[in-house]
């Protein structure tokens, strides 16, 4: 039987990998995530520095006074002239002692300062001779005002000065983003992973279940395969393991776009705080899982219809029904052991409370049920698909 | 290989368009009723009938590809369905039609369907350099088969079908749609397996084909066998045209 089901899955994968047009249907998605991810953030990060100005508000900005002049500071007097000639914004100043910034950081986490900036020591006095300039700004990422005289602050760093290394210490760049930046993270990630690991995934098991069997009747070779000596479960499963490696490949594709592309849409934060071993190992057994369940639903509804594009019509609506699913968590709280037993729904619960970080005792259970309900949907289609293969209605009406 | 058909019966329940356009209130459709055949090697049966006869039917039940309501299909002495798998070792079904995947090469196609009936790698080769010498397909052997000509592909659809050298050849209106050529190709490689003691049923509904080829007739109307023996006793008094028309107009 294993010799049968290799035949089968060999033949199957040298299918996807010969022709272009699947090839193209399965890695394009990935590459084209990427690219465009990377716009979609990019733009988004220069919107952000747009559309977050303030009106009639108190700016309050403190600097170190370790900056080398008797003078104000050049940055703060371009950032009192700006903001006087084009808001009616005010802003409050304060020089501060190099040994306070622990406090001023303090206070911008909560919000009694808008904007720190710490000078290198003799800053502006070492400019001339461009040796150990650096000039790091700390803001409240969570907080509009900040944001803004923060992005106002970065866009006046050069104007103002030269030779100089911005949120730079010591050789190491410096988070500037105050707020409890990886809560915002996870949360923005909790929303757009499942929905886009889902999306992605399915658009590879779209690319090749529907042609997988509903092709070969429309071709007439499932005739010369079903009068093979092979059990007709061998076929099948030939036919599952081939598409999952294939849709495997094409999904990981996706993913690598995904996660090369995160930090541009997260605008350069730290992923690694939240893609723990465990999270990943989690995800990992979520995805595959998923990933079968896909293949053998599309299987099973490729045996079932007639002809490729019934089939591509009949699995289409499978993925709209997951992209309304994958929308539930941000609104509803699901996250009761019960809802784990609700198909394909479990599956974008788990991933946001994965992500999310949600108390192992909570999510454990909730995974663990997730995992083994897709075992068991996937264990129920290879039995319908192989009873399927044996239906002379199904393999054989035209 | 002897084979024995007893009393074979074959039903399709109808759509419910089927039974609208049919007007009659029947659910189902008997394609096949009690057909009874006697296949002996070295033998070239003709199964003979009009469109929807039957013929495709009887031939996929013999094939074991649809499953028969009723009746049962020896060989050897044997109920093939007691063995399914060892069966269709020897079986090879074909039809004129082509049943090819484009993106392959005829040399892939072969391998796979050899490996599927269990060949060794050896006698896969064997008789890939047998078939494609034989059809003049070693040219083409590593082109896509999308690239080749419609005669073309059908001789790689024969030589595929034929890969595992079976003992039982079933061969569904096999000259339809077929250019002169690749007709009596055809033609010429049934003789030869004939001679080779190959045990042979065709359908068709092509007089000069049965006249030509085969050594038994039985003539299908509507699911039933209407009349069954050697060519020669058939048509000691009138050519198999006119028995044909005689049967189904009554006259016989």
């Amino acid at each position: 039987m294993f010799r049968e089901i290799k035949t089968v899955f060999i033949k199957e994968l040298r299918r996807f990998f010969t022709d272009r047009r699947i090839l193209a249907g399965l890695f394009l998605p990935g590459i084209l995530i990427f690219v465009i991810y990377t716009i979609i953030g990019q733009a988004i990060s220069g919107l952000q520095s747009q559309v977050s100005a303030v009106d009639n508000t108190q700016l309050r900005v403190a600097y170190t006074d370790n900056f080398g002049s008797s003078a104000e500071p050049e940055l703060i007097f371009n950032l009192e002239s700006v903001i006087y000639s084009t808001s009616d914004n005010t802003l409050v100043i304060q020089a501060i002692a190099p040994d306070a910034i622990g406090q001023a950081k303090t206070d911008i986490r909560e919000g009694r300062l808008d904007l720190l900036i710490v000078y290198s020591s003799g800053f502006e006095d070492g400019l001339e001779t461009s040796q150990n300039n650096s000039i790091s700004l700390f803001y409240d990422g969570s907080g509009k005002a900040s944001s803004y005289v923060y992005n106002l602050a970065v866009s006046l760093v050069a104007e103002s000065y030269n030779n100089y290394a911005v949120n730079i210490e010591d050789g190491q760049y410096v988070q500037p983003n105050l707020a409890e930046a990886d809560i915002e993270l996870s949360q923005a990630l909790s929303f757009v992973f499942p929905i886009v690991t889902v999306a992605m995934l399915f658009s590879a098991v779209m690319t090749i279940c529907p042609e997988s069997i509903a092709g070969e009747k429309e071709r007439g070779t499932i005739a010369s395969l079903l009068m093979t000596p092979v059990h007709r479960s061998s076929i099948a499963l030939g036919k599952v393991f081939a598409q999952c490696v294939a849709a495997l490949a094409g999904g990981a594709v996706s993913f690598l776009g995904i996660c090369l592309s995160l930090p541009s849409m997260m605008f350069g934060m730290d992923l690694g705080t939240i893609f723990t071993p465990g999270v990943v190992i989690a995800l990992l057994f979520l995805i595959l899982t998923t990933l079968l369940l896909f293949v053998t639903s599309s299987l099973a509804i490729s045996a079932f219809a007639k002809t490729v594009r019934e089939a591509n019509a009949l699995v289409a609506p499978l993925m709209v029904v997951l992209m309304v699913l994958s929308i539930f968590p941000a609104f509803a709280d699901m996250t009761a052991i019960g809802y784990a037993f609700i198909p394909l729904m479990n599956i974008m619960v788990s991933m946001n409370m994965v992500i999310m970080g949600a108390e192992v005792a909570v999510m454990a259970p909730y995974l663990a049920v997730t995992i083994v309900i897709n075992i068991l949907l996937c264990a129920g289609l290879v039995y319908v698909i192989c009873r399927l293969f044996n239906s002379e209605r199904a393999m054989f009406t035209k | 290989m002897e084979l024995q058909v007893n009393n074979l019966t074959k039903s399709f329940n109808l759509s419910w368009t089927q039974r609208r356009q049919r007007g009659d209130g029947s659910r189902k459709l008997v394609a096949v009723s009690g057909l009874s055949l006697a296949l002996h090697p070295g033998q070239i049966y003709g199964l003979l009938g009009p469109n929807g006869a039957g013929k495709t039917t009887a031939l996929r039940c013999i094939a074991t590809l649809i499953e028969p309501d009723s009746g049962t299909i020896e060989a050897d002495g044997k109920d093939v369905h007691s063995d399914l798998a060892q069966y269709r070792r020897h079986v090879g079904f074909m039809t004129s039609e082509l049943k090819l995947d484009d993106f392959f090469t005829p040399a892939y196609t072969m391998t796979y369907m050899g490996r599927l009936y269990g060949l060794s790698e050896e006698q896969i080769q064997a008789r890939r350099a047998e078939l494609f010498a034989r059809f003049d397909i070693d040219r083409f052997a590593d082109a896509k088969i999308a690239s080749l000509s419609t005669g073309m592909k059908q001789k790689v659809s024969l030589a595929v079908s034929l890969c595992h050298d079976p003992d039982l050849i079933i061969f569904d209106e096999p000259t339809n749609g077929l250019d002169i050529v690749a007709t009596r190709d055809v033609e010429n490689y049934l003789v030869e397996l004939r001679r080779q003691g190959k045990t042979i049923l065709i359908s068709t509904h092509i007089f000069s084909l049965v006249e030509k080829l085969c050594d038994r007739v039985g003539i299908i109307l509507e699911g039933k066998l209407a009349l069954e023996g050697e060519l020669k006793e058939l048509t000691i008094e009138a050519d198999l045209e006119t028995v044909f028309f005689d049967l189904l107009e009554g006259r016989r």
